[in-house]
């Protein structure tokens, strides 16, 4: 009610707000506060602009259609030496993007189950995972990344001494050999599609019989999992199993061990953050709704499905917002194992190459700052949708 | 909850020893049951191996590689090294300047804290700025009657704690000046704070760090040439100072209008209430937020070793690479680990009962 008096009351301009009556140090401190700012500016420039022509640097972004001259050893996109700089920094971004969004669906799933042991009523499983949350919460991520990578997988054994199954899947110092399916982009769009026909079932199912099983989130995934891998087995003409080739490996795919040491370190060192954000939430929930719910003689999986889940998710989604958000910068430090994300191949790679400090890390940090703030807004907006289903 | 468990619950009788109970309640219900035998299963098959390496077939005394049996851990590595990882490259015999410079900041911390309880604010900042400048130039040995040490030679877990003490209150101080903008009514203060806190929280901090490391020479006058390590404190502390910030914002919007309503009422200035009534009680309730941001700082020190600064985490794998002493791997990570779990935990534990104590003072 208020709120509404608020908007439609007429809002003085900036400037009245400024020079407000009555408020003179306010607004000489204003006034200072620009001017202060203005000179700092002034003053950075001036002795950035001689520090550069005093070492014979030229400013720009010109230096961005210059071929890359490196090669990454990670990218989802096609890119050799040749390829110019902006497409490196399009592969960095693809790469943390990548690194981000693998760590938050891992993260979470794992969170899942340390959450269900957390919240367990045996003493020694909830024991377990407040020990296992307390270990990652008290230690740098840098430290699991470093060990994850030195300790465990760059140590593997070489591709002579490697671990094989079945003669077709490697796993040594070089990384994951898997054997990879031949299938074309329609077969990929297809698993695609169908691969989310169940999820969007599931959605529409709810909403017509919640408490069938077709309504349920988590096999309608486990479904959508199913298809996709049917769909690219049936329609795969040929597998490229990797095969040892002299003193490497040929075909195949390949997960370099930079990867998974990645992914282990962020999706175990989230998962835990994660799992204390689900307890707060769940734990939140009045008891009386889980009783309401017994009383009308649901079994404790639909209790927790349909009643509790969806209040708790409603809470969890602005401080899991932040936590996303802080993933995604978290892919920074993968600086540290020389994986290529946005950071090292802007920042390190591309900076050192080129000798363009200020342009490459001001692209740097305004894609991390459109990123961060993009996912922010996006979860805002997906918060303010559930708030709205709640007060209906 | 179901109803099984329920009846699980009441009909523990009393009289019955912790044993049965522990057994009754991780076997409830089936589910619950399930769980611990999963937790049996990773506990046994994680822990027993964990063990056996790290204590029934480690090895803890020696002077040398060769006292290695190499059938558990080395911690001979750890106790031989333990000078590279508390000191880095400090030269031995000038260590006891690192440890005065320590105990320096320990007591400004120690002193600055002291003295804000009893509302000395001006006391407290000119203490603790004190303590950060006279540590600063102890750990350098810059004062008169010191020995210079070089930067690149600064390095282990004295580094990080260094960092942590200039970090924490630096960033805190300008943290509460920056909540402060952000709930001013002046459009220009507010929103020079909430731009530069959003900024600071949406750009990770080793791109920070690298915008400190490489671009502040190239910002400054030629002749200004703030020296690495200053570089990199710079860069952490504007970082900080925006989860700070934040959550000392939380507090001060749950401090309620009629606290300050009251202390205007009673002829306080404005500077006053902020001091006695709205920051007292705002600090107690961000206290959970305000050790996080700690906790988070301490973690955070560690990733300088990607601009080439070895804190205890960059000496613990400078320390791993001598090949002296073969694969030590595990040994120097899960001991760099130990230690940054112990500085979090002692911080928590001290949050913790802040919080109990400013829990009694409002029962009272």
């Amino acid at each position: 009610m208020l709120a509404h008096l608020e908007a439609t009351a007429p809002k003085a301009s900036w400037m009245r707000r400024v020079l407000a009556r009555g408020d003179l140090v306010g607004s000489l401190v204003q006034i200072a506060l620009v001017a202060a700012l203005a000179g700092g500016a002034w003053y950075i420039v001036s002795s950035t602009m001689a520090n550069l022509s005093s070492r014979g640097i030229t400013t720009g972004f010109a230096f961005l259609s210059r071929p890359a001259g490196f090669d990454v050893a990670f990218s989802l996109l096609p890119f050799t030496s040749a390829s110019p700089l902006w497409m490196a920094l399009l592969v960095g971004i693809t790469n943390t993007l990548f690194l981000a969004v693998t760590g938050m669906v891992l993260g979470t799933l794992l969170a899942f189950a340390v959450v269900s042991f957390r919240l367990s009523k045996s003493p020694l499983a909830s024991g377990l995972a407040a020990g296992y949350i307390g270990l990652f919460r008290n230690t740098p991520i840098l430290l699991h990344l470093l060990f994850w990578y030195f300790a465990v997988f760059a140590a593997m054994p070489n591709i002579r001494n490697g671990l094989v199954l079945e003669d077709a899947i490697f796993l040594n110092n070089r990384g994951l050999f898997v054997p990879w399916p031949q299938l074309s982009g329609w077969g990929w769009l297809i698993a695609c599609v169908l691969a989310l026909l169940p999820i969007a079932a599931s959605r529409w199912m709810r909403r017509q019989h919640p408490t069938s099983a077709f309504a349920r989130i988590d096999l309608s995934l486990l479904l959508g999992l199913v298809l996709f891998v049917a769909v690219v087995v049936i329609a795969a003409t040929s597998w490229e199993v990797p095969v040892r080739a002299g003193l490497g490996m040929r075909g195949g795919a390949l997960v370099i061990p930079e990867l998974m040491a990645v992914i282990v370190a962020m999706c175990t060192y989230s998962s835990a953050f994660i799992a204390e954000l689900l307890r707060g939430a769940i734990q939140g929930i009045d008891r009386g709704q889980t009783e309401a719910g017994q009383a009308l003689g649901l079994h404790a999986g639909a209790i927790s499905r349909l009643i509790v889940f969806p209040q708790a998710i409603r809470v969890v989604i602005p401080p899991l917002t932040n936590q996303y958000v802080n993933m995604i910068k978290q892919t920074a430090i993968v600086a540290a194992i020389a994986f290529p994300d946005l950071m090292l191949i802007m920042g390190k790679t591309v900076l050192t190459q080129t000798g363009q400090a200020i342009e490459s890390l001001m692209i740097v940090t305004s894609v991390y700052l459109i990123i961060s703030l993009t996912a922010a807004g996006l979860m805002h907006l997906y918060a303010a949708k559930l708030k709205a289903v709640g007060q209906r | 909850m179901t109803a099984q468990a329920g009846t699980a619950n009441q009909d523990r009788t009393p009289g019955r020893n912790a044993v049965s109970d522990f057994i009754r309640r991780s076997f409830s219900d089936r589910r619950t049951g399930i769980v611990t035998v999963l937790a049996l299963i990773i506990l046994v098959g994680g822990g027993v191996p964990f063990l056996e390496w790290a204590l029934f077939n480690a090895d803890f005394v020696g002077n040398g590689p060769a006292d290695c049996r190499r059938v558990g851990a080395c911690w001979v590595f750890i106790a031989q090294k333990a000078g590279q990882l508390g000191y880095g490259f400090y030269p031995q015999d000038l260590r006891w300047q690192v440890n005065i410079s320590m105990a320096v900041s320990a007591l400004g911390l120690v002193g600055a804290f002291a003295a804000a309880r009893r509302y000395q604010v001006a006391l407290a900042a000119a203490v603790y700025a004190v303590s950060v400048v006279l540590s600063f130039d102890i750990f350098g040995g810059r004062l008169p009657g010191l020995t210079q040490v070089a930067v690149e030679k600064w390095g282990g877990l004295t580094l990080t704690l260094l960092l942590f003490s200039i970090g924490v209150g630096v960033s805190f101080l300008l943290g509460g000046l920056l909540a402060m903008g952000r709930r001013s009514e002046r459009p220009v203060i507010r929103s020079i704070a909430s731009v530069y806190v959003e900024f600071m929280r949406g750009v990770p901090l080793i791109a920070i760090l690298f915008v400190a490391v490489i671009l502040l020479p190239l910002f400054l006058p030629s002749g200004a040439d703030a020296n690495l390590f200053l570089r990199i404190v710079i860069g952490i502390c504007l970082y900080t100072s925006s989860y700070m910030a934040e959550a000392i914002r939380a507090g001060l919007d749950a401090v309620p209008t009629g606290s300050r309503e009251a202390a205007y009422a009673l002829g306080l200035s404005n500077w006053n209430t902020q001091k006695l009534v709205v920051f007292p009680q705002a600090l107690t309730i961000s206290l959970p937020g305000l050790i996080n941001t700690m906790v988070a700082l301490v973690k955070d020190t560690s990733l300088v070793i990607i601009v080439g600064v070895h804190d205890l985490l960059g000496s613990t794998q400078l320390a791993i690479g001598d090949v002296a002493w073969g694969n030590v791997l595990w040994e120097g990570y899960f001991f760099a680990g130990a230690v940054y779990f112990l500085m979090c935990y002692v911080l928590n534990c001290v949050g913790r009962h802040l919080e109990a104590k400013a829990r009694r003072a409002t029962a009272r």
